[in-house]
């Protein structure tokens, strides 16, 4: 089999990097999560995976897993209860010898504030928080956090003051349902069956393929022409990969029955306003004008490449609510024409009738949906001046606070509270979309944190949201955009992940039905 | 004959002497060039550190700690001097930023990839357009010439995105054939090598000969009116056998001098078709980490680049006086 | 051409040289083409907003990838954005980074020549060597480097390419000047005591700027093509601005296939463009050299 993808992933250390380039390849290497891992059948829920179980303390202080004893790291040696202390340590606190410091894992701040981790027996361990974290499990069952460390490996190294060993030094040896064959860097990776996985499913041992070759074809039109010639079973994921309508048709007129589109949620398109920085836009009417303003259907054929729907400014309040399950479906039913007469008699009031200009922080991997905002509030007699900025300075600017405003697509969180990175005030979550520094907002995560039913916090995420995206509109919500990657009709099995591109690359499901 | 003996090996000593002055040049030069890319480089705004991490949210403190990990907090003179030693130590700059990679491993892996590419091109064009250059200067204004100079006038203008793109819908959508994904050394899978290889050097050999067509038809033209030419058209010899033995070693000396002009032009080229065609090599590369802002690479593969053009605009020089041994080996005379 | 003109070049030159055109374009009927082509991408450019069907900005979601048609002449792209109304403001764009290239090129780059040729000695042969280490650059490594620098701009875009073709222009300049250093009436001119201000502004370099600028016009192609190279990387002139460059690499990447006029129609311009200016500089050379072939015979037989 096949599957492809963009770019080379970059020193295949999950600890290191998000890139969707590394974790298409690091599911079926390093496994679909760490102790937890989402649920293969719901993807809001949590599974177990490394772990067999877990207790907690009453106080959520003191969480204690049970590790699994059929483990195996790919060079056959047994997974132990230590490895995945060294893991969680490293992730935590990084590695000091001597003058030679190795940083923590980029989503320390996430984990929360674990205090220590100790191996009670060889199999059981035991994380301890210096605050109360309920949702520990949550956030572990991220399929970004994967353990692609073995200790029996990296730790000689470490000791010797080659800190910063990643898992490309170790040969790639993993966890996962695949082990690594052959890397022939920046054109194909070869992985193989890994025989003492533990998995089972119904049809037997997992995984069923014999391996996968992944080959990198960097430009997303050489990728349309191979993988409609026959060379490819599946498709790459990464912005510039995912289909859009227009090249989907020729998939479909090559392909016809052979080919079907695999659909995962790719995020909310949004426009956030850095409210700390003087301007128009520090009155909430001139932004709620500007939400108001924008026709957010026809972002999706111009901006989101033809696949997604609307967002409404809030959740519709009657539908059913699937535990486990915060982000509802949200659909946007607003009558245009309406919106746009509210929006200028908002702006008219605030005293802006003949509009205003305003900065936009644009990345230049991707300046279409900048485009579009700027059409949309050239109507409403906004001018917004793009800064267009490379990956680099895009990273830098989105945390400062030298720019007016920005947009961006975001993965949505599991869980509300994880929300507050990205909407929270600034002194505590400095490198949130919106920025405000509105007392309010932290006080009202800090009463979702500490809520202690179901219901509370849905009624508590209910009030964030209306106060965040209406009574203050710090964020407008354009559509929440879909990713399609394209599959061979003869890929069977696959997991699609409905919420998170990072999910569920493990393949170790998938079997192949050639005719 | 003694005479002669002693004109020749004073001639040739000349030469060596002239050769080693012009590697010699080479060294300041290729040092000012990587100490411009160095400078250029690290004013730049932006971090790299935030590029490592990805599209996720970074605590600053991590972000300081994984600064001092990579070096970024000594001075500028501390960094380019670590380069430098790394140059001549064989670490040809430590490694990638972004991917861990050593930087000598990349080019080991991604220099025979450009080198092939580029080498293809070079003399592919040179066996296509010598002989067409000839061509279109004997039929000048008729239609062998016409159809040449349209020839050479597409490969100037047509952008190589827009052939390139075309070239793959073509062969997609007339025989349902794309190149090989994977590219093949070829000394593992000649034939596959091929396959992939030929579409890119095709492209590039257009434009690239397209230069070197126009300048062999005009200087064949402008022997065609020098004395010696009409003589020896006057003394009843055969039209190819004027053409081969008065002509053609003239009109091949502005166009090697073209291969060694046109060189960057090329390489740019092939900056772009490495990335349409899935090409493993320096281009993709550099393109790659200019985006992602790794600077030891950046640093490393354009003065790679640098050199390569260096090399061959030498290698120009020297057949150049082969070619014409008119040209005198004097060190000042030297461009 | 008599003595008496190479003594007082500057003016009459200029008059000569533009007075010239006609009759090369009645000799010459491709130059006349070029020409022609070049005037029209030129007016199309100035009068962009006369021309002009539509707002190149404004977008229309219902107008979305129309093929040509009799509102759209060069159909619509993505976001129902007229097409032939942004290639027509493109022109602007892009021959305003061609121009501002070459300009910024050929200034620094002809006196530097210039001066490099007329000093000689010790400061030419360290001129030279700097302008090895810039030539050594391949044109779209050093316009990379410079557009990841500077940051995307049209501006950023123009210095990056003008600093690629400097030293080629400079390393043109120098060669011109040199030929005729030795000529009699810079010689004269040095022996009535002339400063060198005045010798090199006088004399040098209006007698060596036509072939220069023969060449420079064709520089012009490569400027603009390199705009188009720099936007396929991304580093080229950053939107809303419709440049050819960006337009070919937008329809390229999105809808090559399914909308071919937007990226038939950019093309299109960006080849003709190219392709003229690279004429023009061909037969403006041959031109010149002719004329200076027959001005050399008689003096050769004083």
């Amino acid at each position: 089999m096949l599957a492809n993808r963009g770019d080379p992933p970059a020193g295949f250390d999950p600890l290191r990097t998000s890139s969707i380039a590394l974790h298409h390849i690091a599911g079926a290497l390093f496994g679909p999560g760490n102790l937890v891992m989402r649920c293969r059948e719901n993807m809001y829920a949590v599974c177990p995976y490394l772990a067999s179980s877990w207790t907690t303390n009453p106080g959520f202080t003191e969480w204690t897993f049970t590790i699994r004893d059929d483990v195996h790291w790919h060079d056959g040696t047994l997974f132990t209860a230590e490895d995945a202390r060294f893991w969680l340590e490293l992730a935590q606190f990084g590695a000091t010898v001597g003058d030679n410091v190795r940083a923590p894992a980029y989503f320390k701040g996430e984990l929360g504030d674990i205090e220590r981790v100790e191996v009670l027996e060889h199999d059981r361990l035991r994380v301890t928080f210096s605050h109360r974290n309920p949702h520990f499990l949550d956030v572990l069952a991220n399929p970004r956090f994967k353990i692609a460390h073995p200790r029996h490996l990296m730790q000689p190294q470490i000791k010797q003051g080659d800190v910063s060993v990643n898992p490309l030094d170790v040969d790639l040896v993993g966890l996962g349902p695949f082990t690594l064959d052959s890397y022939a860097r920046g054109s194909v990776i070869s992985i193989r069956r890994f025989d003492r996985y533990w998995e089972e499913a119904l049809g037997g041992m997992l995984p069923y393929l014999e391996g996968i070759d992944y080959v990198m074809i960097p430009d997303p039109f050489a990728m349309d022409v191979a993988f409609r010639s026959g060379r490819l079973d599946g498709g790459a994921r990464g912005q510039a990969h995912y289909l859009t309508a227009e090249r989907k048709e020729g998939y479909v007129r090559d392909l016809g029955d052979d080919v079907f589109f695999a659909e995962m949620e790719g995020g909310n398109f949004r426009l956030a306003f850095n409210v700390l920085k003087a301007g128009p836009w520090q009155d909430p009417n001139v932004r709620r004008a500007i939400a108001l303003w924008i026709d957010k259907r026809a972002s999706i054929p111009s901006a989101l490449g033809g696949f997604g729907w609307t967002s409404p400014d809030l959740g519709p309040p009657n539908i059913p609510i699937p535990r486990h399950f915060i982000n509802w479906p949200k659909f946007d039913a607003g009558e245009l024409q309406q919106k746009r007469a509210e929006a200028q008699q908002l702006l008219a009031d605030a005293g802006y009738a003949e509009g205003f200009s305003m900065g936009h922080l644009c990345r230049g991997l991707n300046t279409i949906p900048c485009e579009f905002l700027k059409a949309q509030l050239a109507g409403l007699g906004i001018n917004l001046r793009l800064q267009i900025v490379d990956e680099g300075e895009w990273n830098r600017a989105r945390v400062s606070l030298d720019y007016d405003s920005q947009e961006g697509r975001l993965t949505p969180s599991p869980i509300p509270e994880g929300t507050e990175s990205v909407y929270g005030r600034y002194s505590s979550s400095p490198d949130a979309y919106a920025k405000h520094d509105d007392a309010r907002v932290e006080d009202l995560y800090r009463r979702l944190r500490e809520a202690l039913t179901f219901n509370q916090r849905v009624e508590l995420w209910r009030e964030i949201d209306r106060y965040l995206i209406v009574e203050q509109t710090y964020v407008i919500p354009i559509a929440e955009s879909i990713n399609v990657v394209p599959y061979r009709t003869h890929v069977n099995g696959l997991v699609i992940p409905t919420e998170d591109a990072h999910t569920h690359t493990d393949f170790a499901t998938v079997w192949l039905d050639r005719a | 004959m003694a005479g002669q003996g002693v004109e020749a090996a004073l001639k040739l000593n000349e030469m060596y002497r002239y050769i080693a002055w012009r590697l010699a040049l080479i060294v300041p030069t290729v040092l000012a060039a990587s100490t411009v890319i160095f400078l250029v480089m690290r004013v730049l705004p932006g971090d790299i550190t935030l590029v490592i991490s990805g599209d996720v949210a970074v605590n600053p403190e991590v972000r300081e700690t994984l600064r001092e990990e990579l070096g970024l907090n000594d001075s500028l003179h501390i960094q380019y001097g670590r380069w430098l030693w790394s140059m001549v130590n064989g670490e040809f700059g430590g490694r990638s930023l972004e991917s861990q990679e050593a930087i000598g491993s990349m080019i080991g892996r991604q220099l025979p990839v450009t080198l092939l590419l580029t080498g293809y091109t070079i003399l592919l064009s040179i066996v296509v357009s010598v002989p067409l250059g000839l061509l279109a200067a004997t039929w000048k204004d008729r239609w062998p010439d016409r159809l040449v100079r349209v020839a050479t006038l597409g490969g100037l203008a047509l952008p190589h995105l827009w052939i390139a793109l075309l070239v793959l819908l073509g062969l997609l959508l007339l025989f349902r054939w794309s190149p090989p994904i994977i590219y093949d050394a070829p000394w593992t899978d000649p034939w596959s090598h091929l396959q992939v290889m030929a579409w890119p050097t095709l492209i590039l050999a257009w434009e690239y000969s397209s230069h070197l067509v126009r300048v062999t038809r005009s200087s064949a033209l402008e022997s065609f009116n020098q004395a010696y030419v009409t003589t020896a058209r006057s003394k009843g010899l055969p039209g190819y056998v004027v053409v081969l033995r008065h002509v053609l070693p003239n009109a091949l000396i502005p166009s090697v001098t073209m291969v060694g002009l046109q060189i960057g032009m090329l390489i740019s080229g092939a900056l772009i078709l490495e990335t349409i065609f899935g090409l493993p090599g320096i281009g993709r590369g550099l393109v790659r980490a200019a985006i992602s802002r790794d600077y030891p690479v950046i640093q490393t593969l354009a003065t790679l680049l640098v050199v390569l053009s260096l090399v061959v605009n030498l290698v120009v020089d020297m057949l150049y006086r082969v070619i014409d041994p008119r040209v005198s080996y004097s060190v000042d005379a030297g461009h | 051409m008599s003595h008496y003109d190479r003594h007082n070049p500057q003016p009459r030159k200029l008059i000569r040289f533009l007075g010239g055109i006609w009759p090369l374009t009645r000799a010459r009927p491709l130059a006349a083409l070029a020409i022609t082509a070049l005037l029209l991408v030129i007016s199309a450019a100035l009068l962009a907003d006369v021309v002009a069907t539509h707002d190149p900005l404004v977008q229309d979601v219902s107008q979305r990838l129309k093929p040509p048609g009799a509102e759209h002449y060069f159909g619509t792209d993505g976001f129902g954005r007229d097409i032939f109304s942004r290639v027509v403001h493109g022109a602007r764009v892009s021959l305003l980074v061609g121009f501002a290239a070459v300009v910024m090129a050929a200034v620094p780059g002809i006196s530097i020549g210039a001066l490099s040729a007329y000093w000689g000695g010790k400061p030419d042969l360290l001129i030279q060597r700097i302008i090895d280490v810039l030539l050594g650059f391949p044109i779209l490594v050093l316009a990379l480097i410079m557009a990841v620098a500077l940051g995307p701009s049209t501006i950023a875009v123009a210095i990056a390419i003008a600093l690629a073709l400097a030293p080629q222009i400079a390393r043109l300049a120098r060669a011109s000047v040199l030929s005729i250093k030795g000529d009699t009436y810079v010689e004269a001119a040095r022996a009535v005591g002339a400063s060198s201000f005045r010798i090199i502004w006088r004399h040098l370099l209006p007698n060596s700027f036509p072939p220069v600028l023969a060449q420079v016009t064709g520089y012009f192609g490569a400027a603009v093509v390199a705009e188009t190279a720099l936007s396929f990387i991304g580093l080229g002139v950053p939107p809303p601005f419709p440049s050819w460059g960006r337009m070919l690499q937008e329809g390229a990447r999105q809808y090559f296939e399914a909308a071919p006029w937007a990226t038939i129609f950019p093309g299109l311009a960006l080849s003709v463009t190219v392709l003229s200016s690279a004429l023009l500089g061909d037969e403006v050379r041959d031109w010149l050299d002719r004329k200076r072939a027959v001005a050399i015979e008689p003096r050769s037989r004083e």
